[in-house]
Order: structure tokens, then C-alpha cells, then sequence
């Protein structure tokens, strides 16, 4: 999965809720609330950046929690997958 | 001879005709609040009932269902549930939301939640303890968040009735049915709103479960934000599915969740805090 692109689906609606996101795919009508590291993952999520890019990205950021962060990245990517807001490019 | 009334809202015309005098006094109850207005001839979509309290017949000529009810309750719940469906489908200028609306005055309470939430019990209380009636169902509201319902009799199930028996100052003008029982408001001592535009103030999203302890607790703009849309029922009709401006509401509104296991866990102030907040 590490060496997927993804991108966001182009019809999802975002919006910035005093510094949470909600995310809001008019396809299925479901609205997703993003906290702080889905929504970091999600503005990485450009069709550009492969998921071990953004791992690399995130750990930068987080150098203390970077044994976790593979894991947690996989799985936001996965669940926003899930839910129709992504798409694979590659 | 027949009897037409007809509904109007948000550019969504339907007209109510009541082939027999048995049907037109049901019918009668269950538009009151409706604000509909007699007409000479029908326009826009059409429902039919006819019968009398053996047999009720009731038909919606836009999607050929016919049905044939024997309980007056659940002819006035299938009546109105159709005016709900067919508003909620066509408008495309206001936004519809599945929620239940009270107010003071101009100031409008609403309270989104899906079924089974205890919206319309809720709702039967708030009446109860004073607050002008909206809907209890369906509500239109604009981008400048003024608030318009289907003031339908509250509808409550038929095994919900006993939860707010006690609440009845006229029980012998509610209607029972199989599947629901038609509350009108005038049963509660209560009243309809008559105004036709009200001004969002406050939204509750309310919880029932039996044996739960009473809390209330303001929620921030995202957990709003995710509800409010969760309750979003025609925003495929809506320019940019109603999404943006249903978030200017919520940033505007204060908003609170509610989780309640029944009318005697609520502390005694509560309509008043309520009223407080919607003077706010």
C-alpha cells in the first residue's frame, strides 16, 4: 500500500469548523470529521505524494511518535478510501 | 362534493381534496396548522381521501399509492407523511432538514434527529411547557436561516402514547392509530406557530434512552456540523448540496446535544432554560 497515490475526490466539499475540518462528499451524502492528523494527511493527499511520502512528511513532523505513524497513516488512508472521499491514481 | 385545500411552500404546490364530509373534517384536523387555504380547483401534486372512519381511502395521484386505512391516527399520519415527502423531494430553494421546530415569538428552536431520537415526544413536551409549535418532522430553512415547518399533528407512535399521556389537557381530541397516534397541538393546551418565517436561535440534537441520565452539553461547530447534515434531506436539489451554507448556520446558531431517559429526567427549570436561551 506505502508505494499507492491517492487523491482527493474532486466533488468533496471542505470546510474549516473553528479549526476542525469537515468534509462532506456529496455522493453519499456523508459528512466526515477530520481531526488534527486526518486533516494533515488529507491536504497531503494531492495525487503526488505516494503514502510512504506522507509517512516520511508526517514523521518530520511528529519525530516522537514516529513509530506509530506508519501504522496510523495506513489506516486514515484506508478508512478515507473507504469512504469514497479518495481515489487511487497509482 | 368536493373539498380542496391547497399547500404551499417553497414554490412546492399540493392540493388535499376530501371527496366526503367525513374525510373533509379529518382532513380539516390534520392541515390546521398547515396555514393551507380553500381553492376552487386542484394544482400541483394531488392526494385524495375519501371514506369515513370504517374504511378510510387515501391516494397520491404523483405516485399512484393507494391505501386503505381503518384507524383515523394512521390515516392523518400516512396524509401528512405524503405532504412531508413530496415538499421534502421537490424543493430546490430552501433547505429541508428532518427535524422538529418550537418557538417563542419569532425565536425558533430546532431539533434535528432521526427517527426513534424522541423528536416528536420532545417536541410534545416543549408544547406542553409552552412553546409555539413549528413541526415535527420537516423543516425549511433559508440561507439567511429564517425557519419555516409542516405544522402537521405531532405524530407519535402507538406504543409511544403512554410516555406522554400525561402531558394531555384534552386527550379526547388526539386520534389514535395502528402505527401512530395524530397529537393535535390544541390537545396539549398548546398553539401552532402563526408565522410563516421565524428566526433560527438555538438547535438541540436530542437522544432518548430509557434509564439515561439527564445531560446537556453545547457542542462544538464540527460534532454540529456532522449532525446538522447527517439530518439533510434534499441537498442533491441545493447548490453546492447546501453544505457551505448549512455551516454558516451552525457557526451562527448555539447548538447543544441532549440525552434525556424521559420527561422525569429533565431538572424542573428546563423550559425556562430553555426559554432563556432562545431570548439570548
Amino acid at each position: 500500500m506505502n508505494s499507492s497515490i491517492y487523491k482527493q475526490v474532486e466533488e468533496c466539499l471542505l470546510e474549516d469548523m473553528d479549526g476542525e475540518l469537515l468534509l462532506y462528499n456529496p455522493a453519499t451524502a456523508v459528512t466526515l470529521h477530520l481531526n488534527g492528523p486526518s486533516a494533515i494527511i488529507w491536504k497531503l493527499l494531492d495525487g503526488q505524494r505516494s503514502v510512504a511520502d506522507i509517512i516520511d512528511v508526517v514523521k518530520e513532523a511528529y519525530p516522537e511518535q514516529s513509530e506509530q505513524i506508519d501504522d496510523d497513516v495506513s489506516d486514515v488512508v484506508k478508512d478515507l478510501h473507504e469512504r469514497q472521499v479518495l481515489e487511487l491514481v497509482e | 362534493m368536493m373539498t380542496r385545500w391547497l399547500i404551499d411552500r417553497a414554490n412546492t404546490t399540493i392540493t388535499v381534496r376530501a371527496k366526503s364530509d367525513a374525510a373533509q373534517q379529518v382532513v380539516e384536523v390534520a392541515l390546521r396548522g398547515m396555514r393551507g387555504i380553500r381553492v376552487g380547483s386542484a394544482q400541483g401534486i394531488k392526494l385524495t381521501v375519501d371514506g369515513n372512519e370504517e374504511e378510510w381511502r387515501l391516494r397520491d395521484h404523483a405516485t399512484n399509492v393507494r391505501r386503505k386505512l381503518s384507524n383515523t391516527g394512521d390515516l392523518i399520519y400516512h396524509l401528512t407523511d405524503r405532504i412531508v415527502f413530496h415538499i421534502a423531494d421537490s424543493v430546490s430553494v430552501k433547505h429541508c432538514l428532518h427535524a422538529a421546530s418550537v418557538c417563542l415569538g419569532e425565536n425558533a428552536l430546532m431539533i434535528p434527529a432521526n427517527s426513534g431520537a424522541g423528536k416528536s415526544s420532545f417536541t410534545t413536551w416543549l408544547v406542553a411547557n409552552g412553546f409555539d409549535y413549528i413541526s415535527d418532522e420537516l423543516i425549511l430553512i433559508d440561507d439567511e436561516q429564517k425557519v419555516d415547518g409542516l405544522a402537521r399533528p405531532i405524530q407519535i407512535k402507538a406504543n409511544g402514547i403512554e410516555a406522554i399521556q400525561h402531558l394531555l389537557k384534552s386527550p379526547d381530541e388526539i386520534y389514535l392509530g395502528k402505527l401512530a397516534n395524530a397529537i393535535p397541538v390544541s390537545s396539549l393546551g398548546g398553539a401552532a406557530s402563526e408565522l410563516s418565517e421565524h428566526n433560527l436561535k438555538l438547535i438541540i440534537f436530542p437522544q432518548y434512552k430509557k434509564g439515561t441520565e439527564f445531560s446537556f452539553n453545547k457542542l462544538s461547530s464540527a460534532e454540529a456540523g456532522m449532525r446538522l447534515m447527517a439530518n439533510h434531506v434534499n441537498a442533491r436539489n441545493l447548490e453546492g448540496h447546501g453544505f457551505q451554507a448549512m455551516m454558516k448556520t451552525i457557526r451562527e446558531t448555539q447548538c447543544y446535544a441532549l440525552e434525556y431517559g424521559g420527561f422525569n429526567k429533565l431538572p424542573l427549570d428546563f423550559a425556562e432554560t430553555l426559554s432563556a436561551l432562545l431570548s439570548d
